[in-house]
């Protein structure tokens, strides 16, 4: 494989999510019982061989750089692999518009210019998937085309993924052309500005989980409950890199009832959770339901409470008895810290 | 790196015979326990938890599972540049080479490495036990004492008395008295083998011991002995937490299980420090349709169809559809096949179990599952 270096985009924000996460970027929306979402492109790019990252930065990147830090847990953060925390261009504001933005390319210029790499891979962090990117870099370079966007078929449909492969030069040219349209898009402007571009498609066949909203999120997580789906993310040959903490495994008590749910370390399970997935330290006491929800760090939910549908940030307390229910189309989200 | 003020000796070398097939191919220190940990976690923990940022894990006896977990000491946070973990196998020098010969002389010849830091007091400590201790607090008193050597005591029942070292104490609070397992002993003060030592006095004592032709170069047998009768003075700091030397099947066994059990699990794991452990990175575990989990603990990676009553499941463990696990001990990365009947069995890491398979002692005694089992893979 030639040398490519790999940019994440991690400044965009989702309509449908932005208000619930607050203070928190998208790409470290707790994902799985123990992951973040930006740990899967940041896995895929360790394991791929790229060598070199940026991390385009969000304006609300407390949490981010709280996970990411040096990148030592993926394997960088040393003398020959190097993650870099790129400032993003809209910083302090917000950008709903594109993931790939030519001003924060032109903003990170130097990340681009001063590495000898031929090609370069972007990625979004609100998709999740488990993919080597080593044969769409050999095809791309095979087919000798400006860039190659990845694509997966649903349904019939070609669906494109947040992920493209650019030669370096080309980006750099774009760059210094199209500096007065740096508000859009770089598929945008190669799209609308450079008819006579060679645009590559490549096609992926594992599964994408794609988080758009709060219902996607609920859905995209309980996916992980098949088993298909989460031995193509979770694959044995691929690892799933994440800032470890070191909890303990989880305790069962003997009123515990458990059904068809992930669980994550550190947790206290007394009470029933059936098609759930419930992250670290978090406790369920007896005679509690947890149901088709989504727990995230430090929960705990009190005797006798019932859950349905349900998704709770970090350190979310849900009083006795209380009985919440939302709908797959429209969860209950129960904000960081909150007591329901 | 000079003039630490404490630095700790971790012995790890022991073969730990008595766990039989749990140590058929690995030392001691490196046994897996309570699902995601093993053993010599507990004491890397301790030093760290401690603010003892210097450790020589002294190894010897098939260390390679135990180096290799150690690493670079990063997950206890022992990777730093003015200290960290030091692996210190035996080695050879201009008069030849020899294994370690017992515990002081273990330490004698690392003498030039605890003189590299130049410390004050010295920890030695040991790699297989089980227990949570602030060693800034023994260390505390030691110093207070203005002591030559403080021992960590834990008072045990009169009957297992002669397992262990039992000293006495006379009114000033000295140890006035110490002898190693006495068949008939006079007081239940034990010695767990956790020592600090002021270094120059340990450093005297290992060089004169040496010449001693027919010492068996052992702390509690010789060195301790050795400087009560030069006067010394020797304190011992009263420990109350739990305790644990893992040295049989049966009683390691029972530290699994007591892991599992509400009180002593929740003291070991809920309160206070962290126990930190060089973890494999397995996403969280999952529980099937069909599965049934009581009074157990269930680790990272597992996969969970069957029903599991009162076990201990370490990381990557997975369990068929229709199987039940009673009782039992699954170290990590064991499979278990379909409809299998698993008592009050340990079975060792990476075994596989085939379908059907039935292990439970009619008599009710523990089984141990190793590759070269009947029901393996």
């Amino acid at each position: 494989m030639k040398k490519t270096i790999g940019i994440i985009t991690a400044n965009y924000t989702l309509e449908g999510i932005d208000e619930s996460m607050q203070d928190r970027a998208l790409a470290a929306m707790p994902f799985g019982g123990r992951y973040r979402l930006i740990d899967f492109p940041l896995s895929n790019m360790k394991n791929s061989g790229i060598n070199s990252v940026g991390i385009i930065m969000p304006f609300n990147n407390r949490s981010l750089i709280d996970h990411v830090g040096t990148g030592k847990a993926w394997g960088f953060g040393r003398k020959t692999n190097s993650l870099f925390m790129l400032p993003g261009s809209v910083y302090g504001k917000r950008n709903n518009t594109d993931k790939f933005l030519l001003r924060d390319i032109i903003m990170n210029f130097r990340f681009i210019d001063y590495d000898n790499a031929d090609y370069v891979i972007l990625s979004g962090t609100n998709q999740v998937y488990t993919m080597d990117y080593a044969p769409m870099i050999a095809q791309h370079e095979k087919e000798g085309v400006d860039m190659t966007i990845a694509y997966i078929k649903k349904n019939g449909e070609d669906v494109p993924l947040d992920l493209v492969v650019m030669n370096r030069t080309f980006l750099i040219d774009l760059a210094s052309w199209f500096s007065n349209l740096d508000f859009l898009g770089l598929r945008t402007i190669i799209y609308d500005q450079l008819g006579d571009a060679d645009i590559g498609r490549y096609e992926f066949d594992g599964e994408v989980i794609n988080i758009t909203s709060m219902s996607d999120y609920l859905s995209g997580n309980l996916a992980l409950l098949n088993a298909e789906t989460h031995q193509a993310i979770f694959r044995p040959d691929r690892q799933v890199y994440t800032n470890v903490q070191d909890r303990p495994p989880t305790f069962y008590t003997s009123s515990a009832k458990v059904r068809n749910s992930i669980v994550a370390a550190g947790c206290i399970i007394e009470g029933e959770v059936e098609n759930s997935v419930i992250f670290r330290s978090s406790n369920i006491h007896k005679g509690a339901v947890v149901k088709n929800s989504v727990l995230m760090q430090h929960c705990n939910v009190a005797e006798g409470a019932y859950l349905n549908n349900f998704i709770s940030d970090k350190r979310v307390h849900v009083m006795e008895k209380a009985h919440i229910e939302g709908t797959p189309e429209s969860p209950y989200f129960a904000k960081k810290g909150q007591i329901v | 790196m000079s003039g630490k003020k404490c630095i700790a000796m971790l012995l790890a070398g022991g073969q730990g015979s008595r766990l039989g097939a749990l140590t058929k191919n690995i030392a001691k220190p490196a046994v897996s326990f309570a699902g995601k940990y093993r053993i010599i976690d507990f004491s890397l923990s301790n030093c760290v938890n401690s603010s003892i940022d210097t450790v020589g894990v002294l190894t010897q006896y098939k260390p390679l599972v135990l180096n290799h977990y150690i690493g670079t000491g990063e997950p206890w946070d022992l990777d730093s540049a003015d200290g960290g973990v030091h692996i210190l196998p035996p080695y050879a020098t201009e008069t030849g080479g020899r294994w370690y010969d017992g515990t002081a002389d273990a330490i004698y010849r690392n003498i030039d490495f605890v003189e590299t830091y130049d410390p004050e007091h010295v920890l030695i400590l040991s790699g297989d036990h089980l227990y949570k201790m602030d060693y800034a607090e023994m260390l505390a008193e030691h110093i207070a004492h203005e002591a030559d050597l403080t021992i960590s005591v834990y008072d045990v029942p009169l009957e297992e008395a002669s397992r262990f070292g039992i000293m006495s104490v006379n009114e000033e609070g000295r140890i006035h008295k110490f002898s190693e397992k006495p068949k008939k002993p006079d007081s239940t003060l034990a010695s767990m083998g956790i020592y600090s030592f002021k270094w120059s006095v340990l450093r005297a004592a290992l060089l004169k011991d040496h010449k001693v032709e027919d010492s068996e170069h052992d702390f509690g047998k010789n060195i301790i002995p050795m400087l009560l009768k030069e006067g010394k003075a020797l304190y011992p700091y009263y420990f109350t937490g739990y305790w644990k030397d893992v040295g049989t099947i049966d009683s390691y066994y029972e530290a699994q299980m007591e892991m599992i059990s509400e009180d002593i699990g929740a003291m070991m794991f809920k309160e206070g420090s962290h126990i930190f452990s060089n973890s494999n990175l397995y996403p969280a575990h999952y529980v099937g349709k069909k599965a049934k989990i009581k009074e157990s603990m269930i680790s990272n990676g597992c996969v969970v169809e069957g029903s599991i009553s009162h076990s201990s499941l370490a990381t990557g463990v997975f369990v068929g559809e229709g199987a039940k696990i009673k009782d039992s001990v699954l170290l990590p990365e064991v499979k278990v096949g379909k409809n299998c009947k698993i008592t009050k069995a340990i079975v060792n890491e990476g075994v596989s179990i085939k379908d059907n398979s039935v292990i439970e002692d009619p008599d009710g005694k523990i089984i141990v599952v190793s590759a070269a089992s009947e029901w393996a893979r």
